[in-house]
């Protein structure tokens, strides 16, 4: 299948689902005026995300004196940005929700990887910029939504790529452009054009293999995104689609965005001990 | 401790200070939208309850009304009852 078949097959497909989700987020994190009833109004229509929302709410962890019944006051009680943060991330993660393993890939598995890269990918912004990181933890979450599309729509050239990636010592991008001419970056990229998400996210994702190629006015984001899934990579959480990540961009990363690489060891426990919290939540698939 | 691994203890104090620090000036500002925007679900939530209240005085006022109207209409209509059977009985009579 080629590029132009491919985009045109997943951007008709359910997978598009998620753009309303994402836009509407996206608009109510970039709207100073918007608030808790706008975010309640485009959780309520979603009654999955509902479920979730008040489970979490009435969790343990947040212990409530009361049992929380209403969206809103779930809202309140986690917070804000805690919930936009929920609500992507289960819209997302329900692209993520068939299982099968084949070559050592399986859609949970890279949804792990996705939830820490943006994590880890947030927490580098909040604690080296002071930056809320919401775009960051977008761009973590969707850069690898073209394997999604790869082995939803061109499953078989796609079992081929990882048959080929397992035996090669290569990169999954470098295995992808000699088979198919095209690789997963280029797809989500093109998909994100055409959902129409902010140029930034977009261009982060279509880069996250290939940092310094990007354009200067969004090499911050696409950057940390590259240091955020090479220490996930290296650390071994969830899906690798880097059998050789290169240290070489990773130190330059680290040097164009003045970070310290001993941070790194600090954001790792708490990623973590994020994972752990959401996979006992039952939010990790 | 050698002087060595005090710089690296500091070193890596200095790390995490500036990460707490950061986060904290973040997380302060999240509480503050959070309180305000709990506020403003207070504000709403008492504007209703107002709204509320109004209604349901209106709604007694309305009902209290009603009923007396009710009851003038009965009264009204017993009365003009007992004329008719006396108007009937009358004639009755004369017949």
């Amino acid at each position: 299948m080629d590029f132009t078949t491919i985009i045109d097959v997943s951007k008709n497909s359910e997978i598009s689902s998620i753009k309303e989700t994402i836009t509407n987020i996206l608009q109510i994190i970039n709207d100073p005026v918007s608030g808790a009833k706008d975010l309640k109004e485009i959780i309520e229509v979603d009654p999955p995300l509902t479920v979730k929302l008040l489970k979490l709410a009435n969790s343990a962890y947040y212990a409530p004196t009361n049992p929380i019944t209403g969206i809103q006051e779930a809202i309140v009680t986690l917070g804000f940005d805690a919930v936009r943060e929920l609500a992507i991330s289960q819209k997302v993660c329900q692209l993520f929700a068939n299982s099968d393993t084949f070559h050592g890939y399986s859609r949970l598995e890279l949804w792990k990887h996705c939830l820490a890269v943006a994590i880890l990918g947030k927490l580098i912004y909040r604690r080296e910029f002071r930056k809320k990181g919401d775009d960051i933890y977008v761009c973590g979450l969707l850069h690898d939504l073209g394997l999604i599309v790869l082995d939803q729509f061109n499953h078989d050239e796609f079992q081929n790529v990882l048959s080929n990636f397992t035996k090669d010592n290569k990169n999954l991008t470098e295995v992808e452009d000699n088979i198919l001419k095209y690789n997963h970056a280029e797809i989500a990229m093109n998909l994100c054009l055409e959902w129409e998400i902010p140029e930034d996210i977009t261009y982060a994702i279509g880069f996250h293999h290939k940092p310094g190629e990007v354009d200067e006015e969004y090499e911050f984001i696409t950057r940390t995104l590259y240091v955020a899934n090479y220490v996930i990579q290296e650390n071994k959480i969830g899906y690798c689609d880097m059998q050789k990540p290169s240290e070489v961009i990773y130190k330059k990363c680290l040097a164009k965005l003045k970070i310290d690489s001993k941070s790194i060891a600090f954001f790792l426990k708490d990623v973590k001990n994020e994972l752990a919290k959401l996979e006992e939540n039952g939010f990790l698939g | 401790m050698t002087k060595k691994e005090l710089e690296v203890l500091v070193d890596s104090l200095n790390i995490q200070i500036k990460h707490l620090e950061n986060d904290y000036h973040l997380t302060k500002e999240e509480h503050e939208e959070t309180t305000s925007q709990y506020l403003n679900i207070l504000s709403d939530l008492s504007r209703k309850n107002e709204e509320l209240t109004f209604l349901k005085n209106n709604l007694q006022i309305e009902v209290e009304k009603r009923t007396k109207e009710l009851y003038e209409s009965q009264e009204y209509s017993k009365l003009k009852s007992s004329e008719l059977q006396l108007m009937l009985d009358n004639s009755s009579t004369l017949r």
